[in-house]
This record gives C-alpha cells, sequence and structure tokens, in this order.
C-alpha cells in the first residue's frame, strides 16, 4: 500500500467517525437516543437498512462466490422482496400503532412478559456472538493478505463502531450508514470500471458477457429440486422470504433502522426501497466477480488465493509438490489465454463451439490443480480452511487496482465492517435496556435510561471485540453463528406471526410452543449432524417457523381457553 | 403475578394493500426475467 491508500483509508474512516458524533450530538431522551428522534427519512431507512445487512464479508465472498460458481447465488435474494412487502404491510403498522422501541415489547403488548423476555434472551444470545463475527470476518482476511494483527485490527475496527454508536445512538448510526453507502457503492462501480479497462483491447464488455457464459458463469436460474444445492430458485423464493421475513421483521438490528422514521409512510417507503434495489445491487456485485474471472482469464493468477495456508504449504514438506502444481498451471493460463482471445474473435459457431470445447477441458485441468492444491494444504495443515473464495476479491483489489483505488475499496469493506457491527450494538444495546433492563427498573428519568443505554452498548461493543478476538480459536465460527442463527430464527418468526395472525392461540400455548420447539429445532439440526436425515441448516428457518404454529394450535387446542390466567 | 387480559389483542391496525407493493414485485419479477433472459443470451 502507498501512503495515498493510507490518507484514503483513514481519512474516510475518519471523517465518517466525526460526522456521525457531530450530527448526532445532543440526544435528551430515550426517544432520541435509541430511534434517532423519529425524524429518519425513506432514503435514509433505505440505505440504513442495506448498510445493516451488507457487511464486509459481504464484499469480499460474494465476488469470489461468482469467481467460483457464477450467478447463482443471486436467487438466494429472491424472497427479500416478498417479505418486504409482508412486513411492509403487516409489521411496520402493527409496530407504529403501538409505538414500541423494541420488536419484542410488541409480544408482551400481544402475549405476555415471559414471551417477550424468551425472544429478547435468543436475540441478545444469537446477535452478540454475530457482532463478534462481523468485525473478526473481515480482520482475518485483511489481516492474512495485508499481514496486519488481527488483534490489532479487531480492536481499532470495535473501537472506531464504539465511538459514535455510544455516543449518539440510533441517528449516529443512521447517517453514517448513508456516508458508507456512499463510499461503498461509488468504490464498487469504480472496481468494475477498471476491471473493463484491464480487459484486452478487443475484449469489450459484450464479449466478456460471452467468455462468462461459455464458462458457465451466467447461470442465473436453477429450478431443481436438489435439496443438496444450497442455491436454487425455490430455496431462494421460499427459504429466502421467511430468512428475511425474519430477519427484517423481528430482529431488532434492522427493526431499530425502519422504527426511526418520521412517519408510516416513510418507514414502509424505505423498505420499500430496500426491496427494489437489493436484487440489482446483489447481482451487480456477482457481475463484479464475473468479470475478475473473466479478468484472470488472460492474467496470471495464484493456485490458492489465501497466501496464509500457501506460506504453510510452502513451508512443509510439500513444498516442491505445490511448486510442481504451480508451474503447471502457468503453463495452462498461456494456452488458456491465447484460446480465450481466439474465442472472443470467432464469428463462426461451428469454429466457437470446437474452441470452446478446448477452452471447458482447460479450465477443468486449472480445476483439477486447485483441488490438488487443497489437498496438499490440507496435507501441510489440517486444520488450514481451503475454501479460498473469501481471499479471491482482496487479491485482485491488492494486485490491480491503482495507488488511491486501493486505499478506497479498503475503505469500503471496512465500512461495511463497522455499518453491520453498529446497527447491531445500538440493537443489542437498546435490547437490554428496554426489554430487561428499563422494564424490571421502571420510573427513572429519561435522562438515566439513555446513561443506562450508553452503558450496555459500550458493553456490548466490548463483548464484540472479545468474541471477534477468540474467534479465531475455533474452527468454522462464521458457519457456527449462521447455525445458531437459524436455529432461533425460525422459532422466533413462528411467534411473531402466531402473534399476528392468530389470534386464536393464547400466551401460555405460544410460550411453552417456542421452548418445546426450540428443542425441536435443535433435536433436527443434531440428526442432521449425525446423518440421520437430511436437512440443509438454512432450511430450518422455514421448519422452525412452521413447527412453531403447529404445536403452539395443538397445545391450544388441547389445554383449551386460558384468558385471564392468575399465576400462582 | 397476574397475566394480561389475552383479549386485549391489538386488533386495530388495518393491513391496507398498496399500489407500490405491487410495484415491488413486479419490479422484481421483470429484474428476474431480465437478469435471466440476457444472460442466456451468453450463456
Amino acid at each position: 500500500m502507498e501512503n495515498i491508500d493510507w490518507y484514503i483509508l483513514i481519512g474516510t474512516l475518519l471523517f465518517i467517525v466525526l460526522y456521525g458524533t457531530f450530527k448526532s450530538r445532543g440526544n435528551q431522551n430515550v426517544t432520541d437516543y435509541l430511534k434517532g428522534g423519529n425524524s429518519a427519512r425513506w432514503w435514509t431507512i433505505g440505505l440504513s437498512v442495506m448498510a445493516t445487512q451488507a457487511s464486509a464479508i459481504t464484499f469480499l465472498s460474494t465476488p469470489g462466490q461468482a469467481f467460483h460458481d457464477g450467478l447463482g447465488f443471486v436467487q438466494f435474494y429472491f424472497g427479500l422482496p416478498i417479505a418486504m412487502v409482508v412486513i411492509c404491510l403487516v409489521f411496520i403498522p402493527i409496530y407504529h400503532r403501538l409505538n414500541v422501541f423494541t420488536a419484542y415489547e410488541y409480544l408482551e403488548s400481544r402475549f405476555d412478559l415471559k414471551t417477550r423476555t424468551l425472544t429478547a434472551i435468543l436475540f441478545l444470545i444469537q446477535r452478540g456472538l454475530a457482532a463478534g463475527i462481523t468485525i473478526f470476518a473481515p480482520s482475518i482476511i485483511l489481516s492474512a493478505v495485508l499481514g496486519w494483527n488481527l488483534i490489532h485490527l479487531n480492536i481499532i475496527i470495535g473501537i472506531l463502531v464504539i465511538i459514535y454508536t455510544v455516543s449518539g445512538g440510533t441517528k449516529a448510526v443512521s447517517v453514517t450508514q448513508k456516508q458508507q453507502m456512499l463510499v461503498i457503492f461509488a468504490g464498487m462501480l469504480f472496481a468494475f470500471l477498471m476491471i473493463l479497462n484491464y480487459l484486452p483491447l478487443d475484449i469489450s464488455f459484450d464479449k466478456a458477457l460471452d467468455i462468462a457464459g461459455a464458462n458457465g458463469k451466467l447461470d442465473v436460474l436453477d429450478f431443481s429440486f436438489d435439496f443438496e444445492n444450497r442455491y436454487t430458485f425455490w430455496s431462494g423464493i421460499i427459504g429466502g422470504t421467511f430468512l428475511a421475513l425474519s430477519y427484517f421483521g423481528t430482529d431488532q438490528s434492522q427493526v431499530q433502522r425502519y422504527l426511526s422514521g418520521k412517519s408510516l409512510k416513510e418507514m414502509q417507503m424505505g423498505m420499500i426501497f430496500n426491496g427494489l434495489l437489493k436484487v440489482p445491487m446483489q447481482f451487480f456485485i456477482l457481475l463484479v466477480g464475473v468479470m475478475v474471472f473473466v479478468f484472470y482469464q488472460f492474467n496470471s493468477s495464484p493456485l490458492h488465493f489465501n497466501p496464509s495456508v500457501v506460506k504453510d504449504v510452502m513451508a512443509s514438506e510439500y513444498a516442491q509438490e505445490y511448486e510442481a502444481l504451480s508451474s503447471e498451471k502457468k503453463t495452462l493460463e498461456l494456452q488458456l489465454k491465447e484460446k480465450q482471445i481466439s474465442y472472443a474473435r470467432l464469428e463462426d459457431p461451428a469454429s466457437k463451439q470446437t474452441l470452446l470445447s478446448e477452452i471447458t477441458a482447460l479450465n477443468t485441468q486449472e480445476n483439477t490443480l486447485r483441488a490438488q492444491s487443497k489437498e496438499l494444504i490440507k496435507k501441510a495443515n489440517p486444520n488450514a480452511e481451503t475454501n479460498d473464495k473469501d481471499y479471491v476479491f482482496i487479491h485482485f483489489i491488492l494486485n490491480n487496482l491503482p495507488r488511491g483505488l486501493i486505499g478506497l475499496l479498503l475503505a469500503v469493506i471496512l465500512s461495511a465492517a463497522m455499518s453491520s457491527t453498529a446497527s447491531e450494538l445500538n440493537a443489542l444495546g437498546s435490547t437490554t435496556t428496554i426489554d430487561l433492563y428499563k422494564r424490571n427498573k421502571s420510573g427513572r428519568s429519561e435522562k438515566h435510561y439513555v446513561y443506562a443505554s450508553k452503558w450496555f452498548t459500550l458493553l456490548w461493543g466490548v463483548i464484540a471485540i472479545f468474541v471477534a478476538c477468540f474467534a479465531n480459536l475455533f474452527d468454522n465460527l462464521i458457519q457456527l453463528v449462521n447455525i445458531i442463527g437459524s436455529l432461533f430464527y425460525g422459532n422466533i418468526l413462528g411467534v411473531f406471526l402466531l402473534a399476528f395472525f392468530f389470534k386464536y392461540v393464547k400466551s401460555r400455548a405460544v410460550f411453552i410452543a417456542a421452548l418445546i420447539n426450540q428443542v425441536l429445532v435443535i433435536a433436527l439440526y443434531t440428526m442432521d449432524k449425525f446423518e440421520i436425515i437430511n436437512i440443509p441448516y438454512l432450511w430450518l428457518n422455514f421448519v422452525g417457523c412452521v413447527t412453531a404454529i403447529v404445536i403452539a394450535f395443538l397445545l391450544q387446542a388441547t389445554s383449551g381457553n386460558n384468558d385471564k390466567i392468575v399465576e400462582a | 403475578m397476574e397475566e394480561k387480559d389475552q383479549n386485549n389483542i391489538p386488533e386495530k391496525t388495518k393491513f391496507v394493500w398498496s399500489h407500490r407493493y405491487t410495484l415491488v414485485l413486479l419490479f422484481n419479477a421483470v429484474y428476474i426475467l431480465f437478469f435471466y433472459y440476457l444472460m442466456k443470451t451468453y450463456a
């Protein structure tokens, strides 16, 4: 990295932190601090919701996903617009009418305190862990490729977020997310244009797509019912809708974004904005990854994109074998480049078809070499992570982009990490204050609760940094956090859907059903782990929701009316 | 501890369909078909 990259990176991040702190000073009461004074307009809400969902890993991992597997991942987002409509139609009007601070507060008015407390605690466990991973995930990648100290990076990201989130609350989160989204959009657009610029002169965008298509990277839709395939049209529409409903409708880190809206209409418009932009935005990020793939058809790429595991293998007894694979790949690359240029120039379909078969054969050989390199990495270090998709885009950025733009793209990655973490800490602080602390210690002054919120936000910030610093000790922790999310999300969504749509079901039935269902979902996951059944964990969102509703109905039907129950 | 009245369910909220929701779904259907057919011409 050159000096100019450092200036741009540090300048951008410091500006965002100072701007957020300055713009949100002077919070007088809880509404100001936790709901931004209910002053947010629809575009602020929309950008804030998008910034919360788009973490650093979105910008590091998604292009890498497209590099390896093409555009199919976009199907994962197909359920999101449907969920946005349901949230605008049902969730937001109810939250708005009851003027709640948190989603879980509503559950007390509909059911009872214990249901509210249960869902709030499930949220705190799941989101508290996830906040640490939101910091850790980009830190581990940046430390591997740039040689930065992992612990220092975790602490720096955490402290920057804590400064403005604690001082300014929800308003600081929203105003900084607008700047962060601007940096993110600008950075990704520049990166895309630079890739096109780096392609050989006679390879236009049209021809680049032709090459990507010939290599099977442009298959958008998969209508198969293959349960093993995670990203199909059906898993996107069904699983994606339930996942997005849970995330945007019941996860406080998202609910808090639209609760800060000026009016019901502004809140709904913010979510519509998200529903309109999300699919094209993800498509664009994937397209950037596909263009990186095309770029590497004409330029040399490493056998494995993660430099830290390559270092391990080069220090082992397998170094010579790895070197041999690398030089074999270089020979293949030269042949591939020649054939790709010929393919792009050809007009005759028959000749193109012949050449295409040769290109496919070369790409298959290259994939075999990559697979062999992963085997060597595993032999050299059995604990090494061989999946390198998170490292593809950052490798491209650092090795190919011009001075200045590297700093901007690093600012994109760190901005995305900060924007997601800020929403998470803000929501964790709010839920702890409103659903646990204030609910049990009522009657204090507004100032007292604002201070309490600040202290709880700070505490969750410290916990997140702590989780990030120790995350490295566990294998596949990111996947573990996603699994924990899937274990809880379906159940929580089931409770909310019962509250919204099924007046027949009363509090006791819902509470017991939520407990039984949580055990059931965990049992299903365990059976899948031991290969007794086959249920990918993303489907637990859907299954957990349906079983929560069914169990609650059965319990209600067998227990009769339990209106006005007096507990001992 | 007394539980709240279970008949006190918020039911005043009206769920009103808006043309904006139709547009969101329609636009997304168009995006998906557009991406699909555009990419299919190259695939």
